[in-house]
């Protein structure tokens, strides 16, 4: 949308404004010598399906539903995208170009594990890191490069990481602003690698069409048509005071963006949430009226919050259990503990007792249940040790330990407790 | 119902009853007491369904009755009121306070909805002095648990053994038991659980008698009488966890330090102890005892030396603070001693002289420290 002033259109597609963020004024907007990394995943969904079922590789293959349902792609793989298989197309659209692809359902959970595994690699080569969407992320790397030899250098490793450990390929720009990092790593997909300096800026980037610009909407591009600018070097040269004229500050703004010298800084996530307590919950199917079902389907919400607590280094002491009946009363009974724990089967234990005690004999439909655990802290490494402490918590502790490192080598649904497999996706 | 009762002793009573309503509660009726005059009698009961309390005072009745009215609200009245004497009149379950020139009205609910008192019947009986009974209290409630998974852990356990009795107390992280040399519960009862919050009633209670406490056991309540006043708790159903297991049969490692100089030293070097640990190192040596705390939050550092006697081999244990002070102030001793063995196993603490050298034992797990 036009309307706003340029400064928020710019926050728009650089930066997500903060609240308490003060804006600059558009004099102040300068070069600072930063260096970014921007890293796109090839065929993020399909790899990733590929991955899966080995048998899929080198096929056009299209994520998303299949195309009697009226679904869209969500990623293609190189050899569809041959045929003109692209993401946001429908599946029939899709069917109809490439009549042998093959469509792969989505399944979110393990795309959403590996993205944070992702995090996790590109946090070790910059503190600095903005992931803007499942399958691409800023890095900034000012001032890290020589650790590595070279930005190349860097760059390949970074790659290296990801491709032996999620085996997967990427392809990375490297550059002094976040738009011409991501111009960069668009240069050479898929597997490349593009490090753009002053002069690469100059011969890779300026000959391209103004309105390939990040920032440049149809009506930018028309303004900047109509004075007569058709490159993006066209831009990043035209005089400064001809652009104010017919842009205002937005028009300056964007000219620095064309030389790659604005001051878009890679905003990193928050660190872990502040949360005072973690849940999950589940709707049950209609018919699940059984109670191994249900005890089944706490196993795996246990699981799963204890899971989230271990990787965030959190234990708890109070355990809520969430019960709605399909009349949807709504029931909430909690139980607090002395000893912190993240221990899934001790905490699946006490899941247990308040849901026998809830439900008693009844054979009522639930329709949700929930397990959420509160009281949280950060573990502590010199643990409080119990007279009556017995040799359950140590073997669940490795059963724990075992599960978390497959998961985290292997996604979230490599493994799954027996016992809660019935309530799990 | 119509009564009139001496003011003073009614209001007495009253803040006796009080002591078991809890001030946020689920059931509105539990706010209320149960007023029942009969005869030349006035019982005033409450309840929390885990404690009931009855007591009884004498006043005269010009017509029996029962109801219930809010319990918070009536006795502030009666406290505030003028005069020597006050005249409750009920009709409908409606109350009229008089007193001097004043009178008040205030709406209870039907008695019927009150909950029903256990009654114990054919149950065996015992007295205990009262001291006796409040000491064994005192030493020990401290240590029990608020974990609501462990209910046993939840009460302190009352225990007959041959010619003596013990009260057993633990959280799973440390343990008092307190023995004294009386077999009047041989042989009426084994192992009772009892909410700690019954026992400390009782033991408020108490202080001010010198008298022996008589003690009723049911199936599944116990009922303490002191004097007018009856206290009824709920038992926790066992089984106690086998404690007698955990504790210790040969810590050779022995450590005597001066009750005082230990009190005084764990107080200050905990200040700047982890907040939610609150681990302070006890370093064991020929030497003293070094006893050593860091807080990482406000870079705080402690340590101090004092005097002990240890010939063993150095031995460092990290111990929650506030658990060694909970002893500590429980020994009534100059000098302490440390029976112990590893540094990630129970440690034993005693009272090397004074009224609880004998019979008191108490056990402290240490919390490992970080590498």
């Amino acid at each position: 949308m036009f309307g706003n002033s340029w400064q928020d259109r710019v926050d728009g597609f650089l930066e997500k404004p903060e609240a308490n963020q003060k804006r600059r004024p558009p004099g102040a907007a300068r070069f600072r010598g930063r260096r970014i990394v921007h890293i796109d995943m090839d065929a993020y969904f399909a790899a990733l399906e590929e991955i899966k079922n080995p048998h899929l590789a080198g096929k056009p293959i299209a994520v998303g539903s299949s195309p009697t349902s009226r679904g869209v792609v969500s990623t293609a793989s190189y050899p569809a995208r041959r045929y003109g298989v692209r993401s946001g197309m429908s599946t029939r659209e899709a069917l109809r170009l490439c009549p042998q692809v093959i469509f792969v359902g989505s399944e979110l959970q393990q795309y959403t594990y590996v993205s944070a595994e992702l995090i996790n690699i590109y946090h070790k080569f910059s503190p600095s890191v903005q992931a803007t969407s499942v399958d691409e992320a800023f890095l900034d790397i000012t001032g890290c490069a020589h650790l590595y030899g070279s930005e190349e250098q860097l760059g390949r490793q970074l790659k290296n990481t990801i491709r032996d450990k999620l085996s997967l390929t990427c392809s990375v720009g490297i550059a002094s602003t976040k738009v011409m990092a991501k111009v960069a790593s668009s240069v050479f997909k898929p597997d490349g690698l593009t490090v753009l300096d002053q002069q690469g800026i100059i011969q890779i980037v300026h000959p391209l069409p103004v309105g390939k610009l990040w920032g440049v909407g149809p009506s930018t591009l028309r303004a900047l048509e109509e004075i007569g600018i058709k490159t993006i070097g066209d831009l990043a040269h035209w005089p400064v005071d001809k652009l104010r004229r017919r842009l205002g500050s937005f028009g300056e703004a964007l000219r620095l963006i064309a030389r790659g010298e604005d001051d878009s800084r890679v905003l990193a996530q928050e660190e872990p949430p502040q949360d005072k307590s973690m849940s999950h919950e589940r709707t049950l199917p209609l018919k699940a009226v059984s109670r191994d079902y249900q005890l089944a389907t706490l196993h795996y919400l246990c699981d799963r919050v204890t899971r989230r607590m271990r990787r965030h280094n959190y234990e708890g002491r109070t355990v809520t259990l969430k019960l709605r009946w399909t009349d949807f009363k709504t029931i909430t009974r909690a139980i607090t503990f002395s000893q912190y724990t993240d221990d899934t089967l001790h905490i699946y234990k006490i899941v247990k007792g308040i849901w026998q005690a809830a439900v008693g004999e009844s054979n009522k439909p639930v329709r949700l249940l929930g397990v959420a655990v509160s009281h949280l802290r950060e573990k502590v490494n010199n643990p409080q040790l119990g007279l009556f402490d017995n040799s359950a918590g140590r073997r669940h502790k490795i059963t724990d330990t075992f599960i978390d490192s497959l998961r985290d080598k292997y996604g979230e649904s490599v493994i799954h407790r027996a016992y809660s497999h019935l309530g799990s996706d | 119902m119509k009564f009139t009762a001496a003011k003073l002793e009614l209001s007495d009573r009253l803040q006796t009853v009080l002591s078991v309503i809890s001030s946020k509660t689920t059931l509105p009726i539990l706010a209320n007491l149960m007023i029942d005059a009969e005869g030349d009698t006035i019982k005033l009961s409450a309840t929390d369904l885990d404690i009931s309390i009855a007591t009884t005072l004498s006043g005269n009745i010009a017509k029996s009755g029962k109801t219930t009215v809010p319990a918070r609200t009536f006795s502030e009245i009666i406290r505030e009121l003028p005069g020597d004497d006050v005249t409750c009149t009920e009709q409908n379950n409606r109350m009229e306070i008089k007193a001097g020139s004043g009178v008040y009205k205030i709406s209870g609910m039907a008695p019927d909805e009150f909950p029903k008192l256990p009654e114990i019947k054919g149950a065996s009986q015992t007295r205990i002095p009262a001291e006796q009974l409040l000491n064994m209290v005192k030493k020990t409630a401290y240590a029990v648990s608020a974990d609501e998974t462990r209910p046993a852990l939840n009460g302190v356990l009352w225990q007959a053994s041959g010619k003596t009795m013990h009260m057993v107390a633990t959280d799973g992280h440390r343990l008092a038991r307190y023995t004294v040399d009386d077999n009047r519960l041989s042989g009426v009862k084994e192992d009772l659980i009892i909410p700690p919050k019954a026992l400390q009633l009782v033991a408020k209670m108490a202080v001010e008698m010198e008298d022996e406490i008589g003690i009723t056991f049911g199936e599944k309540n116990i009922v303490f009488t002191l004097g007018n006043t009856t206290i009824t708790s709920r038992l926790i159903e066992g089984p106690y966890p086998s404690y007698e297991q955990v504790i210790p049969k040969d810590n050779d490692k022995k450590v005597i330090v001066d009750v005082a100089e230990l009190t005084g030293g764990v107080r200050r070097v905990s200040i700047l102890s982890n907040s939610l640990t609150r681990q302070v190192k006890f370093s064991f040596s020929k030497k003293g005892l070094e006893l050593s705390a860091t807080n990482q939050d406000v870079g705080g550092e402690a340590k101090e030396k004092i005097p002990c006697d240890y010939d063993g081999e150095d031995l460092e244990i990290g111990y929650n603070a506030g658990y060694v002070l909970d002893i500590l102030k429980n020994l009534e001793s100059e000098k302490v001693e440390f029976s112990l063995s590893t540094s990630i196993s129970a440690g034993l603490v005693a009272a090397c002289d004074g009224p609880m050298k004998d019979g008191y034992l108490c056990l402290i797990m240490p919390l490992r420290l970080a590498d």
